[in-house]
């Protein structure tokens, strides 16, 4: 199976996305193999609708949000494999080699910012409270009132915005999160 | 008598005058024993007729739990002393009661007679892993960080099983090779000093293993980061079916004989790693499935919900024991199963008395522990024989080979960590790698005969556990300092971080499923997943509907820090009343309720439930004042029953005074989960109709106060003249009842049996007594008082609920009243809502009830307060007019 789909992909390909992300040769393919697998179109692309045929993920109360995290750059909800590749490059964890890479794609800024935008659902660049209640009705589930959301709602953007906005801003929330370790948190270990 | 420096510490000399009584006491009584004991029968063969005795000593029948307690007494008052001195901010705890004990075992073995023989047995091996092991393991288990150790469980293991191994395999051929080279002989007559290999082996599975004492008592005071905390911790507690199995097998093997031996004994020997290891962990979680189950049922007999946590987890490291299976795993695994379960079925006090008790009796057996390991180094000088190459050797192998071992591990497991294990927590986890009295107590439990070579096995092994002890226990934090290990961070988490936790966590999992790789967020994933399905239905008396309890826990922690620190830097809510806050006046309105309608009665006996009302202030009736005071006795009443943050002084090291500074917050933030839970599921049940239990008691509370100050007006009962007691009807006996458990109020102002007791003061006080001016006044003082009986429960976390917040969401609230069958007008509910005053005008001003005269509250900044007080009394029989207040709040 591996060499099959290997062979689908370019070694120059493979050297161009190497260099992008920093994924080693086999990640990339290993990782090529699932790309086609979930393609059931076999158009080379990936569409909303092939992530949330992955069972778990349809139940993971967070799902949506994080395909809407996925397909933010690409209007059109279509992401080829290069860029799927460089979404999860994000999650690879941060060696010492990276250090020395200039703005590598896995530094916690990016890192952050994908997480900000599972929380900016209108990618305005602000977390407004109607937002951030979306969110927060995802993970705690429905039975709580809207006034206790709400005021947890309120409580969080309160603690965040400094600049009185009423809306948590990107600044706002990496200033509110600076002491959270959110290189570990958002890693994972890439299977060879 | 020493003398101690420093004036200031002659509290020391009252303690060590505690302790010699003590022990004079016990020797005075064990010595008129020995008379007695010879007494009666000279009387008897003296043929006296005996007379009765008016005072008679029956010593022996006392002495052995009067020895224990005496043992337990002198354990306490030595670390109680401590900290009396300066000496614990230079020596760990474990070494200052092994000097004790090492002190207290000398004198004995100079003069034995000095302490009675049933003072200085030293450490008994049965006493130590049946009573003393199980209570620190027990506490080491429900305390654990499961969360991190979970996560790190893999690296946990690895270290536990393959480490063990290791450092098993190389330090017994390594002290064989020794052996063989001859090094240990000593020139001279008998110097022929010969170890067997299997000698030597059993020697190293006991040495090898890491002390999970020894490390708690040690790293508790060295603050290192929870990771590296975890892995040696873990570490020390995993390995104990891999000592327990290498310990027998090895012993075993002594029995047989290094000749006899087959390969079928080693095999066995293999698989009995698995049945000890799993058949451990299964027991302690079937304990742990039964304790949750039975407090599931507890929560009609409350006092004995500790109990079960206790016997229940005691019985799991006792089964282990009985089937020779590993009891320290067992009983860890209990704990770890059953504390979230427990957790959430037992009450706020079973809770506190849970903690509170463990950590107790951890903390004496451990200070007795090493108390004993130094009397039982010194006490019998025949046990030991020093070997001086065998000691030394033993002493640098155990060091060499832990590190190398922990140094190889690292680098496995760190191609598979994704926090990786960098060099200097590295050498804190081989330099952590204490031993203990599990390897005492091992090693004093050798056979003679089969060893013969145990008294040189004995002194080295003292001699490693000292040396770690003393050594690496008092050098690791000073190490830990320079090295610049990355320390625990101790903050709270920010609702921020919170809910960027959990976010992150269902990110992580939704990932790996894209990825479609099973990584240990899937795992976790579906643990909780199954937990929450099938488990906890099963085990929790009260099911939780949240999907994530953890951020609503994590918002009520902050603010109820948020009303301490405006208490602490505003001195009173006075600031925040000024605000004129609809439901800041309601809530302060409901506590000078609650305040005022207690006052009268101070002279009677108080129940324990109304702990704080403030009774001097209520008893003066300055109803101009109302307003200033009920703000203050906000304040009075938040303050008396918050939990008061002490001060915490200069004794930083000691993990049982931490005990001081956490508890509060503890208890509070566990109080709030229950009431939170509660809340949610009210409202689950009330839904459609957002309801602040707060301000649905404010609600109650104002109107009933309001109905009684009215109905002295009128000085007649309302049966007569209904028409003039609007919303008498719904209140004559208002139970708010936000909870059906008296238990679990976290922090409850319970006004109900203050009333009922009440009621009787007046009956007498109306029969017997002329009333004075001033009684008369009093609203409450009517021949006909309805048997109020408000049951407001104001607790911190409803408090604080929206204390930050605007006014702008107040909730309409939907009384849960429930009438009770007191002798009031339950049979014309519907008449007096009918004759309500706003039903036929609508026009509600305050003044349209003019009958508010004392005692009562004036209303005149806050007139729509007051209206939206009354109409939810009567919000059922108009559902149009709830609608409109909905709309006007």
């Amino acid at each position: 199976m591996g060499s099959r789909t290997s062979s689908l992909l370019q070694a120059e390909e493979i050297e161009q996305i190497q260099k992008e992300t920093g994924f080693s040769k086999r990640q990339i393919v290993r990782l090529y193999s699932r790309f086609t697998s979930l393609d059931k179109s076999d158009n080379g692309c990936l569409s909303r609708e092939d992530l949330l045929r992955i069972p778990e993920l349809a139940i993971n109360p967070l799902g949506d949000r994080i395909i809407h995290a996925f397909f933010m750059d690409n209007p059109e909800s279509k992401i080829n494999f290069r860029q799927f590749m460089s979404t999860l490059s994000l999650f690879r964890p941060i060696k010492s080699h990276d250090k020395d890479i200039e703005n590598p794609c896995n530094s916690r800024d990016n890192k952050l910012k994908f997480a900000f935008r599972m929380y900016d659902l209108d990618n305005s660049g602000m977390v407004t409270r109607e937002e951030l209640l979306v969110i927060l009705q995802m993970m705690v589930g429905s039975n709580i009132t809207e006034e206790q959301l709400g005021s947890i709602a309120d409580r969080t953007i309160a603690e965040a915005d400094e600049d009185n906005s009423g809306a948590i801003s990107y600044e706002n929330f990496v200033k509110a999160l600076q002491r959270a370790d959110v290189e570990q948190m958002m890693s994972i270990r890439f299977l060879n | 008598m020493t003398k101690i420096c420093g004036q200031h510490h002659w509290s020391v000399v009252h303690l060590s005058v505690a302790l010699i009584l003590c022990l004079v006491t016990f020797a005075l009584a064990e010595d008129t024993s020995h008379e007695n004991g010879t007494s009666p029968s000279t009387c008897h063969g003296g043929e006296e007729v005996k007379r009765y005795e008016v005072v008679s000593l029956e010593w022996d029948e006392v002495q052995v739990p009067f020895g224990i307690c005496v043992w337990i007494m002198i354990a306490s008052l030595a670390k109680l002393g401590f900290h009396y001195t300066r000496l614990p901010e230079f020596l760990p705890e474990s070494c200052l009661l092994i000097i004790i004990g090492l002190v207290v075992g000398g004198i004995i073995s100079i003069n034995p007679k000095v302490f009675p023989a049933s003072l200085s047995s030293g450490l008994d091996t049965d006493l130590f892993f049946l009573f003393l092991l199980p209570p620190i393991m027990l506490e080491a288990g429900y305390f654990m960080p499961s969360r991190s150790f979970f996560d790190n469980i893999g690296t946990i293991l690895m270290y536990a099983v393959f480490g063990t191994l290791f450092n098993t395999m190389t330090i017994g051929f390594s002290l064989y090779g020794i052996s063989q080279l001859g090094w240990f002989s000593t020139p001279g007559p008998n110097g022929t000093v010969h170890v067997t290999l299997l000698e030597c082996l059993t020697f190293s599975s006991l040495i090898s293993a890491v002390d999970p004492v020894a490390v708690l008592a040690v790293f508790e005071e060295v603050h290192v980061n929870e990771v590296l905390y975890i892995l040696v911790f873990g570490e020390s507690l995993l390995n104990d079916a891999v000592t327990v199995v290498l310990y027998r097998m090895f012993e075993s093997f002594n029995a047989i004989g290094a000749d006899n031996l087959m390969a079928i004994d080693i095999v066995g020997g293999f698989f009995s790693f698995f049945v000890v290891a799993i058949g451990g962990v299964l027991i302690g979680l079937m304990y742990g499935f039964l304790t949750s189950l039975l407090t599931r049922l507890t929560h009609k007999a409350r006092v004995i919900e500790p109990i079960f946590v206790f016997a229940m987890a005691y019985m799991a490291y006792l089964t282990a024991e009985m089937f020779r299976l590993s009891s320290i795993l067992s009983i860890v695994f209990c704990a770890i199963f059953m504390k979230p379960y427990v957790e959430a079925n037992i009450s706020q006090k079973s809770h506190t008395t849970i903690k509170y008790f463990l950590k107790m009796l951890s903390s004496i057996s451990e200070t007795i522990i090493f108390i004993f390991l130094g009397v039982t180094t010194l006490v019998d000088p025949s046990q030991h024989k020093w070997n001086t190459v065998f000691v030394i050797s033993t002493l640098v192998f155990c060091l060499l080979y832990r590190s190398i071992g922990v140094i190889m591990q690292t680098w496995v497991a760190n191609t598979f960590r994704l926090a990786r294990i960098c060099r200097t927590e590295q050498f804190i986890m081989a330099y952590g790698g204490l031993r203990g009295a599990i390897a005492f107590s091992l090693v004093a439990l050798l056979c003679k005969e089969t060893v013969p070579s145990k008294q040189i096995l004995f002194t080295a092994c003292i001699v490693v556990i000292l040396f770690t002890v003393f050594i690496q226990g008092t050098t690791i934090k000073p190490l830990v300092d320079k090295l610049k290990v990355k320390r625990a961070t101790k903050h709270k988490p920010s609702m921020n971080e919170e809910i960027f936790e959990r976010l992150g966590d269902h990110l992580m999992v939704g990932i790996e499923e894209i990825l479609g790789q099973y990584g240990h967020h899937h795992w976790r994933d579906k643990w909780e997943h199954l937990n929450k399905r099938f488990i906890e239905p099963m085990l929790l008396h009260e099911r939780r509907k949240l999907g994530d309890p953890k951020i609503l826990e994590v918002f009520s922690k902050l603010n109820e820090k948020d009303a301490k620190d405006y208490i602490k830097s505003h001195g009173s809510f006075i600031q925040l009343q000024s605000n004129q806050s609809l439901s800041n006046i309601l809530r302060t309105q409901s506590s000078d309720m609650l305040c005022t309608g207690s006052a009268p009665f101070s002279a009677l006996p108080v129940n324990d439930s109304v702990p704080c009302l403030d009774m001097q202030q209520m008893g003066t009736n300055v109803p101009t004042k109302l307003f200033k005071e009920s703000s203050s006795h906000h304040l009075d009443l938040l303050a008396d029953n918050m939990y008061k943050p002490q001060r915490h002084n200069n004794h930083r090291r000691s993990r049982h005074m931490d005990v001081d500074i956490q508890e509060p917050t503890n208890l509070m933030h566990r109080s709030m989960k229950i009431q939170l839970r509660r809340i949610s599921q009210k409202q689950g049940m009330r839904h459609g109709r957002g309801t602040n239990p707060l301000l649905n008691l404010a609600l109650k509370n104002s109107s009933s106060d309001k109905h009684l100050a009215r109905r002295h007006h009128l000085e007649q009962n309302h049966n007569k003249e209904p028409e003039n007691l609007p919303a008498s009807a719904e209140h004559p006996a208002v139970i708010v009842t936000l909870q059906e458990e008296d238990e679990d109020e976290g922090i409850t102002f319970s006004a109900k049996e203050s009333f009922d007791e009440a009621d009787a003061g007046i009956d007498k006080s109306t029969d017997e007594i002329v009333q004075t001016a001033c009684e008369k006044t009093l609203p409450w003082k009517t021949e006909n008082n309805p048997e109020v009986s408000v049951r407001a429960e104001i607790n911190p976390h409803q408090f604080v609920m929206e204390f930050p917040q605007s006014p702008r969401k107040v909730p309409p609230a939907k009384p849960l009243v429930s009438p009770s069958d007191s002798t009031t007008d339950d049979s014309l509910p519907l008449t007096a809502a009918e004759q309500l005053p706003w039903k036929s005008g609508g026009e509600t001003s305050p003044s349209s009830h003019g009958s508010l005269d004392v005692g009562d509250v004036k209303f005149e900044g806050t007139g729509s307060t007051k209206q939206d007080v009354e109409t939810d009394d009567s919000v059922e029989d108009r559902p149009l007019e709830g609608a409109d207040r909905e709309t006007r709040l």
